[in-house]
């Protein structure tokens, strides 16, 4: 198991990943984050409606891929690897339902491609009802690829 | 070589248009335009991926390394030569 802390250099309310676990093969992974009712983005979001945004659960996806990404980069060292990572392209994404107040996310990361300073990853995040989220996302280690 | 796998400038251009961000008249692109760089019509490195990502996917060609890559996307001509030369010397074609 993973500490999603060591892994991103979110502060605490802008992390979206509880719980992380990569898979032997070193090129999935899946996170969880639960939704909890108290979470900032729920007061307006809507009022009296709350729905968790698209653009976070693409944040949260995000995390993931950066996640598994680092992982895959610390291997063999003690230590995290210090460079930040950004989301430098977006593709096929699709919302396919609604994440609630009191939902367990669970987001399905691949990488499919790494190369250079980007690397683009599949992922899916599902809920108790289905699946929620779907893309593509390119992650790079500088601002501009 | 597998016939499923022709490999034509129409249809490198096809990949082109569907996976990069590029912004110009189809006419405009010929076997020779220079597609990345400053001296090209300004695909950037995300835009390489995306055509790498492509083209490993409708050929089964893997492409690795950056240099590699660079050198197969100068222009849509070496990217079907360079194609075409993989297909002819790979043992499942």
């Amino acid at each position: 198991m993973i500490t999603p802390q060591a892994y991103t250099p979110h502060g605490p309310s802008f992390r979206f990943v509880d719980h992380f676990e990569q898979a032997a093969d070193g090129q999935r992974a899946v996170a969880h984050f639960h939704l909890d009712p108290g979470l900032w983005f729920f007061r307006d979001h809507f009022p009296g409606n709350p729905l968790m945004p698209a653009a976070l659960l693409l944040e949260s996806a995000a995390q993931a891929a950066g996640i598994l990404w680092m992982s895959r980069a610390a291997e063999g060292s003690e230590a995290a690897p210090s460079t930040p990572l950004f989301v430098a392209g977006v593709d096929a994404m699709r919302v396919l339902g609604p994440a609630h107040p009191g939902d367990t996310l669970r987001t399905t990361v691949t990488l499919l491609k790494e190369f250079g300073t980007l690397a683009q990853f599949e992922v899916e995040t599902t809920n108790a009802a289905g699946v929620v989220f779907r893309s593509r996302l390119t992650l790079s280690r500088q601002l501009k690829g | 070589m597998d016939p499923t796998k022709e490999v034509s400038i129409e249809l490198l251009k096809g990949l082109l248009f569907e996976n990069t961000m590029i912004k110009v008249d189809p006419q405009s692109i010929s076997e020779e335009t220079i597609l990345f760089g400053e001296e090209g019509i300004g695909l950037d490195s995300l835009d390489a991926l995306q055509m790498i990502v492509a083209v490993e996917k409708r050929f089964g060609i893997e492409i690795k390394d950056p240099t590699m890559a660079r050198d197969a996307l100068q222009s849509l001509k070496v990217l079907r030569d360079w194609i075409q030369l993989r297909l002819l010397s790979s043992p499942a074609s």
